[in-house]
This record gives structure tokens, sequence and C-alpha cells, in this order.
């Protein structure tokens, strides 16, 4: 008990010299956690990105045509039916769904033509589980019933497109003939998923499955769900197309979500990697500390010992003190971090200005990146701090205490 | 002065482990930097020159709308050359332009194969081989065969693109295209060779043919879709600009061309930009942590050389030269540090610019043509990264020296000299 209080009281004997290693911890967290935050961020927003605007919470849709989705084909596809409708209607916790037929298809405006990829959708049914309605920036999305067409605004830049213009898709129906769609634009939509702005023409769902000639079968289905609901409904789902003997097979998006996850896996170890040092030069300000104390303290140090104090009580007195600095330090680090972190999710860091489009690097974000809060990483690094704190106080300490006590009182 | 830098020099062995726990810390911040530098030039380097073979030259000169549709492989906005008199006459008189080294011709277009049901992709580029292997030394990325002729009915492909046609090298394909005048058509070629990039959207998707061939096929005889300029070094490029923009206000009539040199208006190479601005101020910020540490011993130091200090300055030493002194002391832990700092992080970055650190699990989901971007990093080993780091180091540290320094410098000798 007495170490204890010896250590607390030399914790206050050097202020400025504590002040500036508990600065460079903080600093250390700061930046750790402002960073920590952003890249959160970011995979937070391109997750979301990809349930709101692509693939929903969950796709239901048969393993084969599952394995070949990226080339649009118009095989496998699902023939909806009474029995299917109901085992997926049932299910608990389903908000909303939606049949999408994608399909390959060639946008022509008379000039120039691009590949894009056509999306016929039921209009009803997909606002249910997706957001593009509110971006719809000129125009509207089609009303039920209506043969129209949406499509993104950087589609319609490059090719010279408006509202209310004609559009010609040419497509490949299922039976090999080529085929046309021929449509009038109802809006255009400036969503935060540049996939959405930059290469899909939606059109009615009746008007795909005529003109490709596949009845009335769709591709997928895309559900949507409370968010974290996913693991629990598709095993629900899964287990109710297996008691139906469909082959059918539901897929959460956290799946599609693979390669987005491996980039942001692989980035947060580049960080990692500079934090790691900043970590470890804030180590060494506490080892530094530590023995800059003992040094100061040389003579003190000896006449504890000639007094009886034994050496572990004198590693203890230092390592109070160490751990004092790592709390306080860790507590500044967390404060400030929090301040920073709270900026970031309120208003954001804007990527606009530095004239980039983030779906060039497999990040389907524009605009602005908003930090997201993660908890953990402030208890984390707090209980990391402290530890680091007191293991690297030891050696330090130990050395001081192991002085011989008569040459340490005459400082030699 | 030589005598202060002696006396520095034998206090700083005073406490060898406090003089050497402050060399550690920046040691430490100087090796972080030194590589991570490294590493980034590397990454930046890679895209840079990818970016300059398949995309830009050194500068490019386009159709001021071929830009805006550049995504479409649009035929409608092509080089004719000045007034129409063909691009060869128009690349002729570029060439002779000051600083030009070499005029790159490329034709690029859209085409397919037909592969049983399906349609296969594939963006084609009429090239003049010559030029290409002088440039960007395209034969030593043929794994297979040969690169093209010019005059002869044949193509080299990715290797990709290859294996997604189930062709081989020495077997017939023929590729269906449109023409400008909206006519499709097809023709036979013999493949001659295979191409393997490490940017897999390319190895994908591309071909290269002859490029009279390829102005043949799609009707349009002395057209190309750009030319890329070369100089004899990238950062040399801008200087090029004022001679051609002169020739061609003086040649060309329409003004309907484009020079744009590698560095503008392209989105990527702007984000890199800042990127590296914005490293930039991590790395003073992980030197001036590892400073923290040094501005404690010093602060320390000075303290415990309060009598001594006063004393000095009693017999005579000016309060300049204690500053000195205590700067020196700090700068000598600086060098000492960043010394051992670059060295370290100097073995480090040779040896992963041999062996090259592999992200390709990591960039699969990329499969935008934009990003060109090989998926094995290799740092960069330059003197000039030493040098600068090392530099860096030194002068952050004496700066912060000098704010313990300082204080030392005020003490007045007779308040100094009572200190106990």
């Amino acid at each position: 008990m007495f170490s204890f209080k010896l250590g607390l009281k030399n914790l206050t004997r050097q202020k400025r010299r504590n002040v500036i290693t508990i600065m460079v911890i903080a600093f250390a967290f700061f930046s750790y956690l402002l960073m920590d935050s952003l890249m959160n961020g970011m995979e937070e927003m391109s997750f979301e990105n990809l349930k709101n605007y692509d693939t929903g919470n969950i796709q239901v849709t048969y393993p084969e045509y599952w394995e070949d989705r990226e080339e649009l084909p118009l095989e496998n596809l699902i023939y909806l039916n009474q029995d299917m409708e109901e085992s997926i209607k049932n299910t608990d916790g389903l908000l909303g769904m939606s049949p999408e037929l994608r399909f390959k298809a060639n946008l022509n405006n008379g000039i120039d033509e691009v590949a894009v990829q056509g999306m016929g959708i039921s209009i009803e049914q997909y606002n249910q589980v997706f957001n593009t309605q509110n971006y719809v920036v000129e125009g509207s999305m089609f009303a039920p019933g209506e043969s129209k067409a949406v499509i993104g605004v950087s589609l319609a830049e490059l090719m010279d497109l408006k509202v209310n213009d004609y559009i010609t898709l040419l497509v490949r129906t299922k039976d090999d003939t080529f085929n046309t769609i021929d449509v009038e634009i109802a809006g255009l939509v400036r969503a935060p998923n540049p996939m959405i702005n930059n290469g899909i023409v939606f059109v009615p769902l009746d008007v795909a499955q005529q003109a490709l000639n596949v009845g009335n079968a769709v591709s997928m289905l895309a559900l949507k769900t409370v968010s974290g609901d996913e693991d629990t409904v598709t095993k629900a789902l899964t287990d109710s197309f297996k008691n139906k003997n469909l082959d059918l097979k539901a897929y959460s998006w956290k799946e599609s979500a693979a390669s987005v996850i491996a980039l942001s896996a692989a980035k947060k170890g580049g960080i990692g990697a500079i934090l790691s040092i900043v970590l470890l030069i804030g180590m060494l300000g506490i080892i530094n500390n530590v023995i800059l104390s003992a040094l100061e303290r040389t003579e003190e140090i000896g006449m504890m010992k000639a007094l009886g104090m034994r050496e572990w009580e004198i590693v203890f007195v230092f390592m109070v003190e160490a751990t004092g600095i790592g709390i306080l330090g860790g507590l500044a680090g967390c404060l400030i971090g929090y301040a920073g972190v709270s900026g970031l999710v309120k208003y954001g860091f804007s990527i606009a200005y530095i004239g980039g489009d983030g779906s060039e690097f497999g990040i389907p974000i524009l605009d602005r990146i908003y930090g997201a809060w993660n908890y953990p990483a402030f208890s984390f690094l707090f209980i990391l701090g402290v530890v680091i704190a007191v293991l690297s106080s030891i050696l330090p300490a130990y050395w001081a205490a192991k002085k011989d006590p008569v040459k340490a009182i005459y400082h030699r | 002065m030589k005598f202060l830098w002696n006396l520095a020099k034998k206090n700083l062995s005073r406490s060898r482990i406090r003089t050497s726990v402050s060399i550690i810390a920046i040691a430490f911040a100087i090796f972080a930097v030194v590589f991570a530098r490294g590493l980034i030039s590397g990454v930046l380097e890679s895209f840079f020159e990818n970016h300059i073979h398949y995309k830009a030259g050194h500068i490019r000169v386009i159709d001021e709308e071929y830009k805006l549709k550049e995504r479409l492989m649009s035929l409608n906005y092509t080089l004719d050359g000045f007034n129409g008199k063909g691009y060869s006459e128009m690349s002729e008189k570029i060439k002779s332009v000051e600083g030009v080294e070499q005029v790159v011709p490329r034709l690029k277009f859209g085409a397919m194969v037909s592969l049983e049901d399906e349609l296969i992709g594939m963006m084609g580029w009429g090239v003049d081989p010559l030029e290409e292997i002088k440039f960007m030394e395209i034969d030593k990325n043929i794994t297979e065969g040969r690169m093209v002729q010019e005059g002869n009915k044949e193509v080299v492909m990715g290797a990709g693109l290859l294996e997604k046609i189930g062709r081989g090298v020495g077997e017939k394909v023929t590729i269906l295209y449109t023409t400008p005048f909206g006519s499709f058509k097809g023709s036979t070629f013999q493949i001659v060779g295979k191409y393997q990039s490490d940017i897999p959207p390319l190895n994908d998707t591309l071909f290269f043919l002859p490029l009279g061939q390829a102005q043949r096929i799609l009707e349009m005889p002395g057209e190309v879709t750009e030319l890329l300029l070369i100089t004899s070094n990238r950062d040399k490029a801008a200087s090029v600009l004022p001679a051609l923009s002169e020739l061609f206000s003086q040649e060309d009539k329409s003004g309907k061309y484009l020079v744009q040199p590698w560095n503008k208006g392209y989105d990527l190479v702007e984000l890199f930009d800042f990127a590296v601005k914005m490293y930039n101020s991590i790395y003073i910020f992980i030197i001036i942590l590892a400073c923290f540490v040094l501005v404690n011993t010093l602060i320390m130091i000075v303290n415990e050389r309060t009598r001594e200090i006063g004393m000095m300055s009693a017999l005579g030493l000016k309060s300049r030269e204690i500053l000195y002194l205590f700067t020196m002391e700090g700068a000598i832990i600086g060098i000492l540090g960043s010394a051992i700092g670059t060295v370290i992080g100097g073995i480090l970055t040779r040896f992963f610019s041999v062996v090259g650190i592999d992200y390709s699990a990591a960039m699969e989901g990329m499969s935008s043509t934009d990003f060109l971007m090989s998926p094995i990093y290799y740092t960069v080993f330059s003197l000039e990264n030493l040098v600068f780091c090392f530099t860096l180091g030194v002068v952050i540290v004496t700066i912060a020296c000098i704010i313990p320094a300082r204080k030392a410098a005020k003490l007045e000798p007779t308040e100094a000299l009572r200190q106990i």
C-alpha cells in the first residue's frame, strides 16, 4: 500500500515530463481511432451500398445461376409458382421481396453503343427492397404498368440522353435471337452506388420478360430484412426450401461483399503496420520516462533500499507511476479520439474535391466518406495502453532497483 | 565551435542508456518512414508506369470529344492528321518538335468473338509493332509466339482472352466489329502470340493487331484514335507542351485536338497526388511523436545540469553558445538515430524491392480497366528516398531540440548556480 501511494505521489513530481509522455500516448491513440473509424466507415458504406442498391439483404436463386451470376446468363432461371412464393413470404423477419431479371444488353442512342446491364424489375416490389427511388434527380421512376426506363446520370451523360428521350436496348433472347427493347426514359438516378449511375438500365419486368422470351422467369429474388437478421432468415429460408424439395438457395449479401472485405482487410494490414510503429514509439516514450525517473532518483532508491525496502517494492513503485501515465494517456487519447470520431461520423470527409470516383477502386462510394463508431476499439486501445505501460516499465524499473544501495547513494 | 561540439559529444556519453533510448525512438520513426515511402512510391511507380504505357503516354493527343466518349471506344472522334492529311504526316511533324523522342499511334476499338451461342467482348488495339516494342517493350510480355508484324493478317491476344475463347497460338480467329459507318463486319486473323499482362482486366480483353490491318478492316485509312508522345522522362513532359501547342495552333485550323500531359485530367492520378500529400503529413507526425521522447530526455538533461550551465555562463560562455551546445546534443542523437533508421529501412526496402509484396488476393474484386495496377508491389529502393528521410529526421529533431535548449540558454548564471 505504501509503494502504491509513493508511486502515485511520484507521478506528480515531474509534471512536464509526464504530460509530454501522456501526450505521446494520447496522440498515438487519437490517430489510431481516427483511421480506424474512417476505414470502418468506408467499409460500412460499401456494405450499405451493396445492400440498398444492388443485392438487397438476401438473394434467392439457384446455385447454378449464382455461380455464373456475373455473366448474366438466361439459364437456370426461376419460374415463380405458388409454392415458392409462399415458402418465401411466410418466413419471419421478411420486409420485402423483389423479383429481378438481369440481362446483358447494348444501349444504343443512334450513334454509339455501350454494353450495360439490363434490370427487369417490378417497380412496387423493387421500391420495398431498395432505396433507388430516393435518388431520382430528374423525372421519376416509372409507374406500374408503364413501359419506360430509368438510367443513371453518368450513363445518360455519356450517351447524351435526357428524360423523355427514347433508347434502344439490343438484347439476345433465351433462344439466341436478337431482339430490341424500345423505351422512353422516365427518370435519371444518381444513387450513392456508382454501378447504378454508370451501367444499369432499369426496365419493367414484364417488358424484359417478353423481349427476352423467358415467360415469367426471373433470375433472382432480392429480399429485405432487418439489418443483422440476415443469417437467421437465410437459415429459415434454406430449411423451408429443403422441406418443399426446392433447389433454391438463399445467399446473404455478405457473400457478394467478399471482394470488398478482402480489399479492406489488405488496407487495414497496411495501416495497422504504420499504427503499430506509432504505438511502439508510445511504448518507447514510457520506457524513456521510467528510465529518466530512475536516473533522477538514484539516490532516493539507494536510500529506500538501505532503509529496508525490497527490490520488487521499488519495481512496483515505478510500475504504479507508469500505469498512471498509461491510464491518463489512454483516457486523454480516447477523449480526443471520441471528439474526432464524432466529427467524422457527423460531417464526414469529402472525397469529391479530390476529383475521384471511388468506383474504380472497387469501393462503391461517391462524394463523402463518413466515419463509423467502433466502441470495442476504444476499450481495446485503453486496455492495450495500460498493459503496454505496465509491461514496458518492468525492465527499466528492475534496472533501477537492482543498483547497489551504497553506490546509488553516492551516485556512482 | 569545435569546443562546443566536443563538449556535446562528451555529454552524451554521460548516461548511455538515456541516450540510446532516444536514439532507438528516432531510429524507429525514421525506419518506418523510409519503408512506408519506399512502399508507396513502389505502388505509385507501378501505377504510373502502367498508366503511361496503356493509357496516357507522356503526352497524349486526342480529339477533344473523344475524352468524354472514351469508355464507348467510339470511332467517331478520331485523329486524321492536320486538316485531314492523315496521322503519319502529323506524327512526323510532332516528332520534329524538340524533346519528343517517339510518337506511338494507336487505334482502339471494340470487337467481339462469337463462341457457339455467346458473343465475347474484346478490346482491339491497332498498333505499330516496332513503336510498341520500343515504347513498352511489349515483346517481353509475349510469353508464347511473337509480336505481330506490319502488313500481315495476324493478332496477339491476352492470355486470359485466349483461354476464354478456347484458342491457342497458331490457330485462327474471326473477329467481329462495327465500322464507324455502322456496318457490322467480320475478319479472320491468325493468332501469332500470347500476351501475358500482370493487369487482369487487360489480360482478359485485349488483343493487338497491326495498325494497317486495323485501319483496313475498319475502313478508316490514315486515322487513329490517339497519338502517344514519349519524351526522355515523364517529368520533362510539361516542358515540351509550349512548343507543341505552337505547332498545333499553326498547323491545325479546326482546333479539335486536345494535347493532354500524363498527369492532367485523369481522376486517379490526381487522387494519388492527394494521397501522397496526406502520407507526407503522416510521416512528419510519426517523427514528431518520436521527438517527444527526445525532448523529454533533453529537458531532464537541462535540469540536471543547471548548475553546470550557471558555472559555464559565469565563466564567459554566451547564452547563444549554450543554445548551440544543447541543440547540438539533440542533433547528434538525431543524426545517429536517423542514420540507424535509414540503414535498417534501406536494407528492408532493398529486400522487398526484389521479393515484392503480393496483394493479388485482395485485388480480385477489381475489374475495371481504369485501374491499371499490378497486384504485386515492389518497394522502391532509391538513394533519394534514403537521403530525404535522413534529412527530414535530422531537421525535425534539431528543430525540436531548440525548445529545451532555449530554456537552458535563458538561465541567469547567478540563479542557476544557486540551484540545488
